[in-house]
């Protein structure tokens, strides 16, 4: 089922960065409440990936880049 | 001087304070955090490539590394780091984290400064290698150490 919201960011697991750590990142960058934030991780742990969808681009790509320059490992493209 | 002296202990430890997250690290962790840092800013900054025996990387691929494709085409991918670049490039956070290790430990943190040092400690273990960046590694280790004290300090619940 659509979102409504067309644009999606994919957090991808990796074998370097630590549970708490990326929970942490994604609840204090705005994105996700801290439960919903462990879920996420975890989620992108088992799964090796978890999506989050953004209503523009431009909102999409910071987001993007803001895990980038925190070393996670995240990717964008149409939802 | 027998030789338990000359025995240097690595130590880094992140604790809850009243106004922030206490630092303490031993002199040889200051020292190895900031020469390794100093790498990262000339990198962001000038491109310029740590060298390590045996292995030739280009400036290209190393960013690619920090900062992997993030759409689907190499392309579309360039584009949104050139957009970005001043975001991504972005050697404030580094600076300011060398500057500390420099300076010595103890100090305290804010939440800004727990940013400061996670993000940078994320892109210190991307500049490495692939081998030196792993959990298992020394290096990996040592980064993960860290990450997680200072999150564990700023919020226990995590």
């Amino acid at each position: 089922m659509s979102s409504g919201r067309p644009w999606r960011v994919t957090l991808h697991d990796d074998d370097v960065n630590a549970v708490p750590v990326v929970a942490y990142l994604l609840r204090t960058l705005g994105r996700v409440e801290r439960e919903a934030a462990l879920d996420a991780t975890l989620a992108a742990h088992r799964q090796g990936r978890v999506d989050f969808d953004f209503a523009t681009c431009a909102e999409a790509e910071t987001w993007v880049v803001e895990l980038q320059r925190r070393g996670l490992r995240a990717s964008l493209g149409r939802a | 001087m027998d030789v338990q002296d000359a025995v240097v202990e690595d130590h880094f430890d992140a604790v809850r304070v009243p106004d922030g997250v206490l630092v303490r690290m031993s002199r040889n962790v200051e020292a190895t955090l900031a020469r390794q840092i100093a790498e990262l800013i000339r990198f962001l900054a000038e491109d310029v490539v740590p060298e390590r025996r045996g292995l030739r990387r280009t400036a290209a691929a190393v960013e690619r590394r920090l900062f992997p494709d993030a759409y689907r085409t190499r392309v579309d991918s360039a584009d949104l780091r050139a957009r970005h670049r001043d975001r991504l490039r972005d050697t404030g956070p580094a600076t300011r984290v060398a500057a500390q290790c420099l300076a010595g430990s103890p100090f305290v943190l804010d939440e800004n400064g727990v940013d400061d040092w996670i993000g940078t400690i994320g892109l210190l273990r991307m500049l490495r290698p692939p081998r030196e960046r792993r959990l298992s590694s020394v290096n990996g280790r040592w980064y993960t150490h860290i990450q997680t004290l200072l999150v564990l300090a700023v919020d226990p619940r995590a």
